[in-house]
């Protein structure tokens, strides 16, 4: 099945019926996103369960986790999902994500067709075994050296955050509506990640995705705008930066956009 | 992923669940106690049945 | 003259020379050894331009010179899928030094 009215050219239409193809035995996106979401859920009723008497400063481990996890995705993206590394696993996140997600989704075409195309837009469920094993390591050390409580809390914002990711992923990537249109947040998600599956851009720029602020703060937005705009810039087009570097054009066609 | 990142990844997903319910345990915390081994072990068959992509080599 | 042309593939990256593949290590894998890359500054993109380099000059250690120019020009610049010629790899190496962009 594919999208009938579309922009996306012939090499991503060959490109995403190829993937379709090898995707191996049954799956089922809504089964997927099910297990995403019900892992997540239980985790976090199992971290809440283990917290007692939380006093008012052990709640700023949840905004402290947002934002941790916020740059460690945009570290992750930068760094190994968009670059190939020697090691087995980091090179099976580029793998997917480059080679699959970004040749499957183009700023042409962001849209998936059905649920069957969720297997390239949704982390496999390694991604959350994977996830609260890494947690465990800063919330045990925080358990111990600041409160259980603490501890606990941090997981679950670590959890709470990659769902939250999913949530938004999601939503750059489903057709245009008036929800996804005018949802904060989530409209300024859009933009910055079509902008993202640029092929001129992809491996440089725009690589939050939670929210764009990690971009703010390492300069590697395609916004020229404050910390507020980066927030909530929508689907604006005025700040977008005309200094960024385009693709290259052979002498041939460089020499005949000169003469016309 | 790798047979063996998965197999590494699903041994010691069940030996952090296992502490855990332990500890909860002994904390008196009966459902989180069945939850987090019913999640460990949800965790780790999930990975095995999710289909993969094939590449060619 | 050669056509150099390049693509990211479900099977993995592909490069190839007048349609034959060109390898990562010609020449000796003197930037990375985890295969091409394009479009940013890195160790891939540097080893796609030294190998370019070295098949389009013939002489490894003019075109271990040149593969900032090379980047900075043209690698760093492609898309998805691409294609040069050897034409356009004499018009950027042929080009003035620019200072880098941002991102």
């Amino acid at each position: 099945m594919e999208l009938i009215s579309t922009t996306m050219g012939q090499r991503q239409r060959r490109y995403r019926e190829t993937y379709r193809e090898r995707v191996a035995g049954w799956y089922n996106g809504w089964l997927h996103v099910m297990i995403i979401y019900l892992a997540g859920s239980s985790a976090l009723y199992i971290y809440g369960a283990n917290t007692a008497n939380v006093q008012w400063w052990e709640w700023l481990a949840l905004p402290f986790g947002f934002i941790s996890y916020q740059i460690s995705e945009y570290i992750l993206h930068m760094y190994v999902m968009h670059r190939p590394r020697k090691n087995v696993v980091l090179r099976a996140l580029y793998i997917r994500h480059t080679l699959m997600h970004h040749q499957f989704f183009t700023k042409e075409e962001m849209r998936f067709a059905d649920h069957k195309d969720w297997r390239v837009t949704f982390f496999p469920p390694f991604t959350m075994l994977g996830l609260t094993l890494l947690s465990i390591i800063p919330s045990l050390a925080a358990g111990i050296v600041i409160s259980e409580n603490v501890g606990w809390l941090l997981m679950a914002a670590l959890t709470a955050s990659y769902m939250f990711y999913e949530l938004i992923h999601f939503c750059c990537h489903i057709d245009d509506n008036w929800l996804v249109r005018n949802m904060p947040l989530i409209n300024t998600a859009r933009r910055h990640h079509t902008a993202h599956h640029d092929h001129a851009l992809m491996m440089r720029v725009n690589m939050g995705i939670g929210t764009a602020l990690p971009d703010w703060l390492m300069g590697t937005s395609d916004l020229d705008c404050g910390f507020w705009g980066h927030l909530f810039n929508g689907y604006d087009q005025t700040h977008v930066r005309n200094d960024l570097r385009r693709s290259f054009v052979p002498t041939a066609r460089a020499s005949a956009q000169a003469r016309s | 992923m790798p047979t063996y990142v998965k197999l590494l990844g699903s041994l010691v997903m069940l030996a952090i669940s296992g502490l855990a319910a332990l500890y909860e345990h002994s904390k008196g915390l009966q459902w989180p106690t069945l939850i987090t081994i019913a999640l460990g072990v949800f965790l780790v068959f999930s990975i095995w049945v999710f289909p993969d992509v094939n590449r060619e080599k | 003259m050669k056509t150099y042309s390049g693509d990211r593939t479900i099977d993995g990256v592909i490069v190839l020379v007048d349609q034959a593949r060109l390898l990562p290590d010609l020449g000796g894998a003197i930037f990375s050894d985890t295969g091409f890359e394009w479009g940013y500054d890195g160790p891939g993109p540097r080893q796609l331009a030294y190998v370019i380099l070295v098949d389009h000059l013939g002489d490894t250690n003019r075109a271990k010179v040149l593969v900032p120019r090379f980047v900075e020009g043209c690698i760093a610049k492609l898309d998805n899928e691409w294609s040069i010629s050897s034409v356009d790899i004499e018009a950027v190496l042929k080009s003035p030094e620019r200072t880098g962009q941002r991102a």
